[in-house]
């Protein structure tokens, strides 16, 4: 479908497929694709025809939100960009962030597995965005309500500032 | 595009994950976070918050409400000077003591780049000049409510020669020796603010002579330069002038 559109100016778009690592394919835009600096470093020396990322630490699920946010970003700056060459107003910045907010809104295991494939892939707005929330999960919570809220066991014995 | 839909239950060790992202973590809380919260949560987080990376740069900054004593507040801060290791970059600090905080300061760290502190009163001229021997690569220096002689300027300018961005406050009539001072001394100069000040013409004129490189001057509390002539001189030489009328890098009609 994205193909089809403005196909006078644009090329038909070149793919790229992902593997999940519980063996699922996504094809998707090169462009999207290298929003993931490890695919772009290793993207000169792979055979055009032979675009295809084993991605073994990503499963399925995770791998499904992650294209989502790449698309959307990638499609955003397209239209930031064009906003900005014609100087018409754009809200642009701020509708991606409200939308970066929205998609980042998860539980702590999906945080947990946006977090680790962001870090995999290098994807450094979106780990920029995972380690902010949880920093804004850890923001004005006891120890106690942290550990509850990250499954974390508490082994800590000594603590040189309980008396303040 | 395979689709599937598979829940997956399994709970996930947030202690698995790599130290460079929960050190990223970490960096966007707060000291007070770090110490009080993050560190208390288990082993492993406790031995993270001693990470020196997360301590170079240290601002105290109204936490002495947070604390019973002022005591409690000086043990925080000298720890987190500890915690940094010798690699502090930045500190700014607005609470008691300033005098005996910049001496610990000064005895841990050489690497300070950027140093604030917003009530020093306290603080001799002594012990400045004997910290700033500490800080040869200091690039920022902000001193608020201080009195200087001009052989203290003259002294911070030798001791830190990298010194780029200055930013004084001071009440008393020793503009002139200040602006002389500064002008001998700290020729690399780029952004110099004077606020509370008493700064004539000589003295400006003296600044602008003895710093070429300053981009940035900031001339709003100094009442007693009037002379449109010179303040036009400021705005054709420097990119960013604040003027004592409160308008920025705008040329005064000579008429």
């Amino acid at each position: 479908m994205k193909d089809s559109f403005n196909p006078s100016i644009e090329p038909p778009k070149k793919t790229v497929t992902l593997v999940s690592s519980d063996g699922y394919d996504f094809e998707v835009e090169e462009e999207v694709a290298l929003e993931s600096q490890v695919i772009k470093d290793g993207f000169e020396d792979k055979a055009v025809d032979d675009r295809e990322y084993l991605l073994f630490n990503v499963h399925s699920d995770t791998l499904e939100l992650i294209i989502k946010y790449c698309e959307k970003h990638v499609s955003s700056r397209k239209s930031i960009s064009a906003a900005a060459a014609s100087s018409s107003s754009s809200n642009g910045e701020e509708a991606l962030k409200e939308w970066d907010e929205h998609f980042i809104s998860v539980d702590t295991n999906t945080l947990y597995d946006i977090l680790m494939a962001a870090d995999y892939l290098n994807i450094k707005s979106l780990l920029d965005l995972a380690i902010q929330k949880v920093a804004d999960t850890i923001h004005g919570r006891s120890p106690e309500q942290i550990r509850k809220k990250f499954n974390i066991e508490n082994d800590s014995i000594i603590d040189p500032w309980a008396s303040e | 595009m395979k689709r599937k839909r598979q829940v997956t239950t399994c709970t996930r060790n947030w202690l698995d994950l790599p130290k460079d992202v929960m050190l990223a973590i970490f960096m966007k809380l707060t000291a007070y976070e770090i110490l009080f919260t993050a560190q208390r949560v288990c082993s492993s987080w406790r031995k993270l918050a001693k990470e020196p990376q997360l301590f170079r740069s240290i601002a105290i900054r109204h936490l002495w409400r947070c604390f019973r004593s002022n005591n409690g507040a000086l043990r925080f801060t000298k720890e987190l000077v500890d915690r940094s290791c010798r690699q502090l970059t930045d500190f700014s600090y607005d609470g008691d003591k300033s005098e005996m905080i910049l001496r610990y300061v000064a005895h841990r760290t050489n690497m300070l780049k950027s140093l604030q502190i917003n009530c020093c009163r306290f603080i001799s001229d002594g012990a400045l000049i004997k910290a700033a021997g500490s800080f040869p690569l200091l690039e920022e220096l902000v001193l608020i409510k201080y009195s200087f002689s001009r052989e203290t300027i003259k002294k911070l300018g030798r001791c830190c020669p990298k010194l780029k961005c200055l930013t004084l406050a001071f009440n008393q009539k020793e503009s002139r020796d200040v602006a002389f001072a500064i002008a001998e001394s700290m020729p690399q100069l780029r952004r110099l603010s004077l606020t509370d000040n008493y700064l004539e013409n000589d003295g400006l004129e003296a600044i602008l002579e003895g710093c070429p490189y300053l981009e940035y001057l900031d001339l709003r509390y100094s009442r007693w330069i009037v002379d449109p002539k010179l303040l036009n001189k400021c705005v054709d030489r420097i990119r960013d002038v604040w003027l004592p009328n409160g308008h920025k890098g705008i040329r005064c009609n000579l008429s």
